[in-house]
């Protein structure tokens, strides 16, 4: 097999770039934002690093996986955006700290909190109404039920509704992760 | 039952959103983790909700589709050896994976048919493969010990051993086949804007973001990559497989489509004198055994187009 003869196979239409994008966005962002505080600066960078991607597609040969190599583009991007801002406050010191440690970066939170999202997208429309209230803006069952003119028992069962249904669709995910990494859960 | 069941969820979510007492101490086997799974739904939720803040996906796209450059139009065009053309194409050519295949430093193995070739080989699982034309198969050093995955771009036969701990899957790039074990065809071409795949015996689930579909024999599901619509329809089988036997079956398709199958087969290249011809359509056979000459005589008496060789390319012409 000749080097560079093999390009990666998501690289090689916009389609599936496409796809690739779709599927990573918000976790490349998630990433992004353990070392940034600003979430537009974030979305910038992680929004670079796929052009950056797209561009270098016929010189790279990236015979590991994609994702991977991805979040670490991203993290590097990030921390020499640090660098470059020259904020060497605690925060930045944190971070490289943090990336220190992440040699062998594992996404676990943030490719969860991604399959959250999405699957929070996919509940009835009431269920998520009232799951969000919850669930994002921290209302109490008795708060949530008088804004929305709801008995409380409602907000109750529609409560474990919504988390019955994201149980539901995130199965494949926590199948994995339990058998997996099991240390990742531990911390 | 049901009841009890409900309860169980309203209780947890009541735990963590109303601080209310865990009554439900004496759970046992799926409620285990069931109940792990709600608590690592509320433990993120910080950055579950920094997502929901985020841009949406759609106009992340947008704005990034918009800086990509066009891609560079020109088709590579491949020479190999032109003894490959047509007398390789022989359906008991067959070359077994030790030939082919090396794992590269980082534990990939690639197989390949170039232009005009047709690779019949078997993996370790014991999985039969036949790789159409421009085609090329990768999987991981890992494969049949933790997972059973094939990359695919092309298209491919897929005989699949029973195996129901390790779920075969072919990873298209856009969308995903997951099977136990099976005979089916797929068809992922990076230059075709269709993704499909045909059963012929067994089950497959056809995966794509969070779509998934269950295909029984005889059916066909396709995936349109710029739309993203998927349809099923019930088709003739042999139609879809018999390239792997040096027949390739076109019904009612355009003229663009079954160059590039040409292109494939043959390892020739063809050029259109104007778009307009590129959207005739085309029935018939088209058969490996019978010289490109003859191929293209057929295809003239019952198209109205020409082709004319020039140098290494081939021109089609209307009449």
């Amino acid at each position: 097999m000749k080097s560079g003869e093999h390009r990666n196979l998501i690289l090689q239409s916009v389609s599936s770039f496409e796809h690739f994008f779709r599927m990573n966005y918000h976790l490349a962002c998630l990433v992004a934002l353990r070392y940034l505080k600003d979430q537009q600066i974030a979305e910038d960078i992680v929004q670079e690093t796929f052009m950056g991607l797209w561009q270098k597609r016929n010189e790279l040969t990236i015979e590991s996986n994609l994702k991977q190599y991805l979040l670490r583009a991203v993290r590097n991007r990030s921390l020499n955006y640090l660098e470059r801002s020259r904020q060497f406050d605690q925060l930045t010191d944190a971070a490289k700290e943090l990336a220190v440690d992440e040699e062998q970066s594992v996404y676990a939170d943030e490719e969860l909190a991604v399959r959250i999202a999405r699957s929070i997208e996919m509940l009835p429309p009431q269920c998520k109404k009232i799951f969000l209230l919850a669930y994002q803006d921290d209302l109490t069952y008795n708060e949530i039920a008088e804004r929305l003119n709801l008995s409380k028992n409602t907000i109750k069962t529609q409560m474990g509704i919504a988390y019955k249904i994201l149980r539901e669709k995130l199965k494949s995910y926590f199948l994995n992760l339990f058998i997996l990494p099991f240390r990742q859960l531990m911390h | 039952m049901e009841q009890k069941e409900q309860n169980k969820w309203e209780e947890w979510a009541a735990t963590l959103h109303e601080k209310k007492e865990d009554g439900s101490q004496f759970i046992q086997g799926d409620d285990v983790q069931d109940k792990k799974a709600v608590h690592r739904i509320f433990e993120v939720r910080g950055k579950v909700n920094t997502v929901l803040g985020l841009k949406n996906v759609d106009q992340a796209w947008n704005s990034l589709h918009r800086d990509l450059k066009p891609r560079n139009s020109r088709r590579t065009y491949l020479r190999y050896a032109s003894i490959l053309i047509l007398s390789l194409l022989l359906s008991g050519a067959t070359y077994w994976l030790g030939r082919y295949a090396q794992f590269s430093n980082n534990s990939y193995a690639t197989i390949s048919s170039p232009n005009g070739q047709i690779t019949n080989f078997t993996l370790f699982d014991g999985t039969n493969v036949w790789l159409n034309a421009g085609s090329t198969i990768r999987y991981a050093q890992s494969f049949n010990r933790s997972e059973r995955t094939v990359y695919l771009e092309g298209e491919a036969l897929f005989d699949v051993t029973k195996n129901a701990k390790l779920p075969f899957l072919v990873e298209t790039g856009l969308a995903q086949i997951k099977v136990a074990g099976t005979r089916f065809n797929v068809r992922a071409y990076t230059e075709e804007n269709t993704i499909e795949t045909v059963l012929i015996e067994g089950e497959v689930h056809f995966l794509e973001g969070s779509r998934a579909l269950v295909l029984s024999p005889g059916e066909r599901v396709q995936l349109t990559k710029e739309s993203g619509a998927i349809s099923k329809a019930r088709v003739n089988t042999s139609e879809y497989t018999s390239w792997h036997l040096g027949k390739h079956h076109f019904n009612n398709e355009s003229l663009s489509d079954l160059v590039l199958l040409l292109e494939r087969w043959y390892d020739i290249k063809f050029v259109f004198e104007s778009d307009s011809i590129k959207a005739y359509r085309f029935s018939g056979v088209i058969d490996k055994e019978r010289s490109l000459d003859y191929t293209l005589n057929i295809i003239e008496e019952i198209n109205r187009v020409k082709f004319e060789r020039k140098d290494d390319q081939i021109m089609i012409k209307a009449k």
